[in-house]
């Protein structure tokens, strides 16, 4: 196939690349597809999680570890163990038509653990937000909260779209356990009168710090 | 959910308006996957064809006005059904030639503006191909010939790179397209 000379190719190519709006469109299809299926995967895996964490407290109970467990631990690092918990939204994006090709290497980095790999493929392509979200959870999973913190600002402040919600609450996370407790409470305390799936966990992390 | 008048959801598609975007998804979303899912494919393959079929309404607007025979609502379960027949055929020959008979695939074939969905179904094929293709390039070249494609001329390139000559912003415009063009087709001989 020579397409160099061919001149319908070319000129249906550019009027591609030009063609902002359309990329936008399916961006917005894409983030709107990815949060019905992360609502609806929330549900689905909730009851798992529950039982997880109802057989974790019984044994601890049962070994005699739940006092030592949380004395030994400041609140800020036991609470963010609790809640740090991207795994959902690793779901919601595998089952995601990913068509991205940077994405989707990025994400088989992040699936194996390979945070450094997937945060250097993610940033190829700086301006998908997706991308951002999983270059804070990288940061996040390799304990660098500073640097995770701006990648999720960067959603937040893009506004309009569907990944805020995560974005706010993990920023959060990052606060509290960067020990910068002004801005965490100030967010979790957004997140609490908001009205997403993270409400009454921002609630409790809230209560939790008031009572430390 | 409040309902959206069929001109406000067209006028909502042009604009990429979340909030009609999301009222489109919410309300079509699942019957579209139903029919895909009863009909060979799975939730992934009814998430693109529901972008396609958005996308198809979205090239049918920006190239004229639309003026809609039916409701909104036949109009686009028509375009996602028709364009996951068209997937079926390539992918399921079998089971196609077996609907093909079907009562179903006769009300889906019935409508008149299947040729226009097949050029932009075809078209939109080959988009996604530019598309995968231009994002591989450097950041460089991908500004280079988004500023092209918008009509910019080789002077104006070079100021906004600041390169040295306009021979230069030249030879970078010639080895950009190759380089683009060399991708797709490669991926095309895949």
């Amino acid at each position: 196939m020579n397409l160099t000379d061919d001149t319908r190719f070319q000129q249906e190519m550019f009027e591609a690349i030009k063609d902002e709006r359309k990329r936008e469109i399916r961006k917005t299809l894409n983030l709107i597809h990815l949060k019905s299926t992360s609502k609806k995967l929330i549900s689905i895996y909730s009851w798992k999680l529950q039982a997880v964490a109802a057989a974790v407290v019984i044994l601890l109970v049962s070994g005699g570890l739940i006092g030592d467990f949380f004395t030994n631990t400041p609140i800020q690092q036991s609470l963010y163990t609790e809640y740090f918990n991207p795994d959902n939204s690793i779901l919601s994006v595998r089952s995601v038509a990913v068509v991205d090709s940077k994405l989707k290497e990025g994400m088989n980095y992040y699936e194996q653990g390979k945070y450094t790999e997937a945060i250097s493929i993610f940033q190829l392509e700086p301006d998908n937000l997706l991308g951002s979200l999983y270059t804070g959870f990288s940061f996040m999973k390799l304990k660098k909260y500073e640097k995770a913190a701006p990648f999720f600002i960067e959603i937040i402040a893009d506004n309009d779209n569907l990944l805020v919600d995560q974005a706010e609450w993990n920023l959060g996370l990052c606060y509290l356990i960067n020990e910068q407790e002004t801005e965490a409470v100030e967010l979790f305390t957004k997140v609490s009168i908001g009205n997403t799936v993270y409400r009454k966990s921002a609630s409790i992390i809230l209560q939790e710090l008031k009572r430390e | 959910m409040r309902e959206i008048a069929s001109e406000r959801i067209l006028k909502g598609i042009i604009d990429n308006d979340h909030e009609v975007m999301q009222y489109i998804y919410k309300k079509y979303f699942e019957s579209i996957q139903g029919f895909v899912i009863r009909h060979g494919g799975t939730r992934d393959d009814a998430a693109d064809i529901f972008q396609d079929g958005i996308i198809i309404v979205y090239e049918q607007l920006k190239n004229k006005e639309l003026k809609l025979k039916n409701t909104f609502h036949t109009y686009f379960y028509t375009i996602c059904k028709y364009t996951w027949l068209k997937v079926l055929r390539d992918k399921d020959k079998r089971y196609y030639q077996q609907f093909e008979v079907s009562k179903e695939y006769d009300q889906i074939n019935q409508q008149d503006y299947h040729t226009e969905i097949d050029e932009l179904i075809e078209k939109e094929k080959r988009i996604k191909l530019y598309d995968a293709n231009f994002i591989k390039l450097s950041k460089e070249c991908q500004k280079l010939l988004k500023l092209v494609a918008l009509g910019q001329s080789v002077q104006e390139i070079a100021e906004s790179f600041n390169y040295k000559s306009v021979g230069f912003a030249y030879k970078k415009r010639r080895i950009c397209k190759e380089r683009l063009i060399r991708y797709i087709e490669e991926d095309t001989e895949k």
